[in-house]
């Protein structure tokens, strides 16, 4: 419907579509409900092109969205598996682990306690509970379990120097002996103050000696009395008659 | 859980002892108590207070007690409790101590 207007903006005539009706400001109350209905082709295009869902062929029990599903297998996680492979390591094969209560210490007070012990050659460890209980399940160790609650430091050694680690940490406020591994067995503080208090063990190993000679001893000293004491009375007798001359 | 239990000081406090077997199977809540209430912060609302920690293998059961300067004690057996519950009503005595002590201020 090209009328015969031309623009005027232009230096050139250009022709311009101009409606032949233009509604303007008649309508008091403008249509906003019902939507203005389509051309027949953008109706067409929009019916064509509208998402049309893949028919669901599962049963209905299946398909319901509030239907239990086990929960997928949680995969272990990298860093805790490293960890844990560290600490059992470092902790398992060792002859004495020794748990600590502590009481919250700063890693200023760690250090100094670490210092210490490294000193008498003790190394002092600390890993969370949840580590150290993965690291020693299945291992020797596994009956440290109970310990494993609370906040804890671990000092290890591959000696048992008990003595020696009573003595370091005994100045420290801040730690409770808890207990732990000392050769092969598992002890309570108690027993580790009891175990720093016995001799070398050489000098225990003598002592054994000498008790199980003895009871052996004993025995031949029994059996051999009389014939001692024929001997005796004997050897008694003729020096009487050497002395008296007969 | 609360993050931060209100009213956990130890201004009316003269001294705690802790006790647990380590090796026993309830002791975390003792052992978690002990932690809240010995931490530096804690400690510090009275540096005259002495808690007291003892581990001992006995097979008794872990026990928290705590007197309090006016003479009373407060003993908590703490196998079926947890710590979270320990601290509150630790915490909702001092706070009726401390209301009872504004309230004797108010009136004289």
């Amino acid at each position: 419907m090209a009328s015969k207007v031309f623009c005027k903006c232009s230096k050139i005539r250009v022709p311009v579509w101009v409606p032949s009706v233009m509604c303007v400001r008649t309508m008091k109350s403008v249509n906003t409900r019902t939507p203005r209905p389509m051309h027949i082709t953008r109706a067409k295009l929009m019916e064509l092109t509208k998402y049309k869902k893949p028919k669901d062929n599962r049963l209905m029990a299946e398909q319901c969205s509030m239907r239990y599903r086990p929960m997928p297998e949680k995969k272990p996680m990298a860093v805790q598996t490293f960890l844990a492979n560290q600490c059992r390591q470092e902790m398992v094969s060792r002859s004495l682990v020794a748990a600590f209560h502590h009481e919250g210490m700063t890693q200023e007070e760690l250090a100094i306690m670490k210092r210490r012990l490294k000193k008498v050659g003790i190394s002092l460890k600390v890993y969370s509970n949840k580590i150290v209980r993965e690291a020693l399940l299945g291992t020797r160790l596994e009956n440290m379990s109970p310990l494993l609650v609370g906040q804890n430091v671990y000092a290890v050694s591959d000696e048992p120097l008990v003595k020696e680690l009573l003595k370091a940490t005994k100045k420290i406020p801040k730690i409770h002996l808890l207990g732990g591994l000392v050769e092969n067995r598992l002890m309570s503080a108690k027993q580790m103050t009891e175990f720093s208090k016995l001799p070398e063990k050489g000098v225990l190993q003598g002592e054994l000696a000498g008790i199980l000679s003895q009871a052996v001893g004993s025995t031949y000293s029994l059996l051999q009395r009389h014939q001692q004491a024929l001997v005796t009375n004997l050897s008694q007798w003729i020096k009487q008659r050497e002395e008296t001359g007969v | 859980m609360p993050a931060v239990i209100k009213n956990v000081h130890l201004k009316f406090v003269k001294n705690i002892l802790v006790e647990f077997c380590p090796w026993q199977a309830n002791v975390e809540s003792a052992r978690q108590f002990q932690s809240r209430i010995a931490n530096f912060a804690t400690r510090q609302t009275n540096m005259k207070c002495a808690i007291k920690t003892k581990v001992k293998n006995d097979g008794t059961l872990p026990s928290i007690t705590i007197l309090f300067d006016d003479g009373k004690q407060l003993i908590f057996k703490s196998s079926y409790l947890t710590s979270t519950e320990m601290l509150q009503r630790f915490g909702t005595l001092n706070l009726q101590r401390e209301k009872a002590l504004e309230q004797s201020d108010a009136g004289r």
